[in-house]
């Protein structure tokens, strides 16, 4: 276990290295001079030139990368051309809410989708089953932006019960606002994962329930409950882990629009203010620590297959 | 004599599916019976509604959906049949237990063998959790796994095909049932294997004295094991016998088929394997007569247009035919 950990922490580093490279070229091949931007049309050509030069936006983009990612091993993920911040203050400031949101919106979508999809495989082709499966359609099919705006109408404008924009943290205003103004973002961003989840746990669980061992376990005698929860459960949860893996990572993407819309200050906002700003050095930053994030999942879920399945050896 | 009673008597069983294409019966009419320490072989092709049965035994089937049982099935004189699910799951594994064909996909990949033994033991007797792996040591003894201390912590993938169908064993002879029904339990076995698995059935049918249904479609198995035979095809019984009389003067054609295509070491030079020519016809294209009469050598016109009866035709010797072999 502990040799397999050490072997996928180390197999990290080419796909960091990859992930840098295509990030970086991303960022220099897209349109827009940053230096222009931060100084404003009313400065001359010479004073831009000045401040390319001193920006090191002159460099070859070799020598411009080998700086970043130098300056990365040092504990320097570069300077905010805005922002009067090191950069890890930054983004530790705006992970906070991305990943409470992401959280919260990954339990809603639990909390609806687990029951649904067991409860969908048992009453397969019955009416519970059918009604499940058209919402599971339109969760999937309705954008978090729109659910977004119309959750805002329905709860905020209408009946006013929760607060249609903004973010409180925890530290500063205790958990229940925390989530009182979480709650509208997560739903709009959890549903469509609820959706893709459900249909994921009634496939799997139809899947076992067909199973001879499911025949063999009624055969012993054992409660129909028993037989759901302790022996078709477990092995059904191997896809479900996947799906729920890809599915966080989803969410913390996701996050940006749903970001936008609410107005709360995570990463998912950084990013799109960063890119207005042509502020290159953040959105370079942010990138790799989502991805990081990602790879981290990966390893989480694979781990986690071990520990549910016998037959999976993490040796 | 205490040995010739019933254990288990099922009375013109019917078992049909509702599929999209309306209600099927995979079994109908289906009579036989057990006696107590008596093992029964089931033969016939694949098909021919033998699990059907048997699980039916069990209600193993969704009945909610899938499923209508028509009949008697008495176990000690008490119509499954009719009794509540919740006491029928207190008959499983405890009275009348089960060991499937493919020991790989019917044990559960993620729990120990020695759970999987203990479960039946928890719920049915009540034990304790240690007195329950103790117990399962034991019976991973019983069927003949070396070292079974070690064996009952290991998962199922982590065993041989041989040492899995033990496994499988061991579950259902964990509470002591009264009637063990054996699926096609060495079908997914090689022969010698099938041989060790065949006799340790036998040996625990005489120590035990449990009534065994083997359901196989190996007639050399049945010949060796079996005092009693009856033989399916498509969904009905069409003979029982003894098994020497079934072997000696097999009455029904498709009996007599079955037994013709063995092939006999003593055959001399090239000859071509008998066959019993056509196909089994799909449950939804049974023919109105006899079910035999289209791939019956022997069928007449009556045949095709009325359907016999299974009718004692000699002793204890049943079938269901117009024209029993040997019997004209």
């Amino acid at each position: 276990m502990k040799k397999y950990v050490v072997k996928r922490v180390l197999s990290l580093i080419p796909v960091l290295i990859i992930v840098s490279v295509v990030i970086f070229c991303l960022i220099h091949l897209t349109p827009g001079d940053p230096a222009r931007t931060m100084l404003g049309d009313q400065a001359s050509e010479i004073e831009v030139e000045n401040l390319r030069e001193s920006m090191g936006l002159n460099d070859p983009i070799v020598v411009q990368y080998v700086h970043w990612v130098g300056g990365i091993f040092h504990g320097d993920f570069g300077t905010s051309i805005f922002m009067d911040e090191p950069m890890y203050k930054i983004i530790l400031d705006h992970i906070g809410p991305t990943i409470s949101l992401t959280i919260y919106a990954l339990l809603i979508s639990l909390i609806i989708a687990m029951p649904c999809g067991i409860i969908a495989a048992r009453k397969r082709g019955k009416s519970q089953d059918q009604v499940i499966s058209v919402f599971s359609m339109v969760g999937i099919s309705v954008p978090s932006f729109l659910l977004g705006m119309l959750l805002i109408i329905l709860f905020s404008v209408r009946m006013k019960i929760l607060p249609s924009a903004g973010y409180k943290a925890i530290v500063d205003n205790g958990f229940l606002k925390h989530i009182e103004y979480l709650t509208l973002p997560a739903i709009s961003l959890g549903l469509m994962q609820a959706a893709l989840i459900t249909r994921m746990t009634r496939s799997s669980v139809l899947e076992v329930l067909g199973s001879d061992y499911i025949k063999m376990a009624k055969a012993k005698g054992v409660k129909d409950k028993v037989i759901l929860i302790k022996h078709a459960l477990r092995n059904a949860l191997l896809p479900i882990i996947t799906v729920i893996g890809q599915s966080f990572i989803a969410l913390l993407s996701g996050a940006t629009v749903v970001e936008t819309v609410f107005n709360i200050p995570g990463i998912g906002q950084l990013v799109v203010n960063s890119v207005l700003r042509r502020d290159y050095e953040v959105i370079q930053a942010v990138v790799l620590v989502i991805a990081l994030g990602n790879v981290v999942v990966n390893l989480i879920v694979d781990l986690l297959y071990g520990l549910a399945d016998p037959r999976i050896s993490l040796e | 004599m205490a040995e010739q009673e019933k254990i288990l008597e099922v009375k013109k069983l019917t078992t049909s599916f509702k599929t999209e294409r309306g209600k099927m019966n995979a079994v109908q009419g289906v009579s036989f019976y057990v006696n107590k320490g008596e093992i029964l072989g089931v033969v016939g092709e694949s098909g021919c509604g033998k699990s059907v049965t048997a699980q039916s035994i069990l209600r193993l089937y969704d009945e909610k959906y899938l499923v209508e049982y028509q009949g008697e099935i008495l176990f000690d004189g008490v119509d499954l049949l009719e009794i509540p699910e919740k006491e029928m799951q207190n008959k499983r594994g405890k009275d009348i237990s089960m060991v499937f064909q493919d020991a790989l996909s019917a044990l559960n990949p993620v729990f120990t063998v020695g759970e999987q033994i203990m479960e039946p033991l928890m719920n049915h007797q009540h034990m304790k959790k240690e007195e329950a792996r103790k117990r399962a040591v034991e019976m991973l003894r019983l069927v003949g796994i070396p070292a079974p201390e070690k064996r009952v912590s290991q998962y199922p993938h982590e065993l041989s095909g041989g040492m899995r169908q033990r496994v499988m064993i061991a579950i259902a002879l964990s509470c002591n049932p009264r009637l063990l029904i054996a699926d096609e339990p060495t079908t997914a076995l090689d022969v010698t294997i099938q041989a060790q698995i065949i006799d340790l059935i036998v040996e625990l049918n005489f120590k035990m004295h449990m009534g065994v249904i083997l359901i196989t479609h190996d007639l050399a198995v049945v010949a060796e094991t079996c005092k009693r035979v009856i033989v399916m095809y498509l969904g009905q019984t069409v003979e029982e016998a003894d098994v020497n009389d079934i072997f000696d003067h097999p009455m029904h054609p498709y009996t007599n088929g079955l037994i013709e295509s063995i092939p006999l070491l003593e055959d001399k030079g090239v000859k071509r394997l008998h066959t019993i020519s056509g196909m089994v016809p799909l449950l939804n294209q049974i023919p109105k007569g006899c079910r035999f009469a289209p791939r019956c050598p022997y069928a007449t016109e009556r045949c095709h247009r009325e359907m016999p009866e299974f009718v004692n035709a000699d002793g204890r010797h049943k079938v269901r035919c117009f024209y029993p072999i040997g019997l004209e």
